[in-house]
């Protein structure tokens, strides 16, 4: 699964090298609009990341968890510039008894910002995921654009999925949804699988990587805000 | 005679028999009667509400029908009994009016992982990755297809022909034994319908049978079927000849009955 993801297409981050103060957060600053894409890595069980864009750039964030006993990561994006564009992106396949949180706060401080963000991924098992996702605009943030969507499939009943996404808003002229959709892959796709003989695990093993490649197509588009 | 029997009983590829189904407590086909052999290209014809897609839906293994009476035998098999996936892999091949789209999927990865499928099912080691490849784009070239065809994705951002054409090179990757084909010409223009029909005349060998399920007769000016039956009210009410068709042409269904 993880051989889909071209390391090539990324700026490779591993948070795990960077100090973290008394309170364990990890406080990463950016000033530039990066070339590509940041790909956050970390094998730590708890990961505290303050990130803050202290400049009018434009900047996407991806990270991957699979395979991960149990994994708790917690970020705030700090959005400190107007102008300033933001793509958050993560894709999550757990399986047995995995257990990963990822409670994410988008602080948006001033106006013309936009951010996008985009978590999905696939339960089996006995996995278990929770999404907390909340974006905030403060009273100076006018005409802040922001989207935050969270879709899960489900192949296993013993799975549980807890969705949270949030929003708190202090300004009126501004744009700001979100999504949260918990289900199963599409019966037709999977019909239309199945009538070329694949077997229900093959099908959902072709039908995860599809649900990546969305996300990974998705980084390559611009900020799809609208 | 017992020998004779027997050979035939081989030969017949599709038998259906006094076949009645129902949706939603709707007879749609009833006590239908069709047999096909190896090497047969058969044409179903009818007009809209004919019980055509029904027909085609109970080969496939949908599940939103009511068999009421019948059976239906593939290569002796009880077809009925089997899985959507157990009649692929032995042989079946359905081309879908509409085929679905799988963003995210190439065409490629699509193929090599029901060509595994039908190798898994039959207890044969699969072919290697550059013996799929191979195969693919020989068939590729085969059909007349744009080399790059099969790195595609599954039906997304193709174009309604594009997409018959994507059926058509499963079809020649796959080498089934019956190919049930569902409006394989709806929504084509004139130059696509031939394409088609070249391709589907290229694929026919005396092994393999195919069914043309259609609405028109207009693919049937260039590929020639070898029987060619009326569905209608949701039986076949007639069956004949290539001649069959000049009939529809020139005075329509209403003359059957």
């Amino acid at each position: 699964m993880i051989n889909l993801i071209n390391p090539k297409d990324f700026d490779v981050l591993i948070i795990d090298n960077f100090p973290a103060n008394s309170q364990d957060w990890i406080e990463l600053n950016f000033d530039n609009s990066p070339l590509k894409p940041v790909w956050l890595q970390s094998s730590k069980k708890e990961i505290k990341v303050k990130i803050n864009l202290n400049q009018s750039i434009e900047i996407k964030f991806f990270w991957f968890q699979t395979m991960l006993n149990r994994q708790t990561v917690q970020v705030i994006f700090n959005l400190h510039n107007p102008g300033t564009k933001l793509g958050i992106y993560n894709f999550y396949h757990l399986d047995k008894q995995d257990t990963v949180q990822n409670l994410l706060q988008i602080n948006h401080f001033q106006a013309n910002c936009k951010s996008f963000t985009l978590f999905k991924g696939v339960l089996e098992g006995q996995a278990n995921a929770r999404f907390v996702g909340k974006i905030f605009v403060d009273p100076n943030a006018h005409q802040t654009n922001a989207k935050l969507s969270n879709h899960t499939v489900m192949l296993s009943d013993d799975a549980k999925m807890d969705s949270k996404p949030e929003l708190e808003i202090y300004c009126d002229d501004v744009k700001c949804t979100h999504e949260a959709t918990i289900g199963t892959f599409d019966s037709k796709q999977n019909f239309y699988l199945q009538s070329r003989g694949l077997d229900q695990k093959t099908r959902n093993q072709i039908l995860t990587e599809a649900f990546l490649e969305e996300v990974l197509d998705m980084i390559k588009k611009d900020f799809a805000v609208d | 005679m017992i020998l004779k029997r027997t050979l035939i009983r081989l030969l017949i590829m599709l038998s259906i028999k006094n076949l009645s189904v129902s949706i939603d407590g709707k007879l749609i086909l009833k006590n239908l009667n069709l047999e096909i052999r190896s090497g047969e290209v058969h044409a179903v014809m009818g007009p809209n509400g004919a019980g055509k897609s029904t027909l085609v839906a109970v080969l496939a293994g949908q599940e939103d029908y009511q068999i009421d009476t019948g059976e239906v035998f593939f290569n002796g098999q009880n077809l009925l009994e089997m899985e959507v996936e157990e009649r692929a892999v032995a042989g079946l091949f359905i081309g879908f009016q509409n085929p679905i789209e799988i963003p995210g999927v190439s065409l490629i990865n699509f193929l090599k992982a029901a060509i595994e499928a039908k190798s898994k099912a039959m207890d044969q080691e699969p072919p290697s990755t550059s013996e799929i490849l191979s195969k693919i784009k020989q068939k590729t070239d085969f059909l007349s297809l744009p080399k790059d065809f099969y790195k595609r994705t599954v039906n997304a951002n193709l174009s309604g022909g594009q997409k018959k054409l994507s059926e058509l090179l499963q079809l020649a990757v796959l080498e089934p034994k019956l190919a049930i084909l569902d409006e394989i010409d709806s929504g084509l223009d004139i130059d696509a319908v031939k394409l088609v029909a070249n391709n589907l005349n290229k694929l026919r060998t005396t092994n393999n049978s195919f069914v043309l399920i259609t609405h028109y007769q207009r693919i049937l000016n260039f590929i020639k079927p070898d029987f060619v039956h009326i569905l209608k009210h949701g039986q076949i009410i007639k069956s004949g000849g290539e001649a069959l068709v000049e009939e529809i042409e020139a005075n329509g269904y209403d003359q059957f009955n």
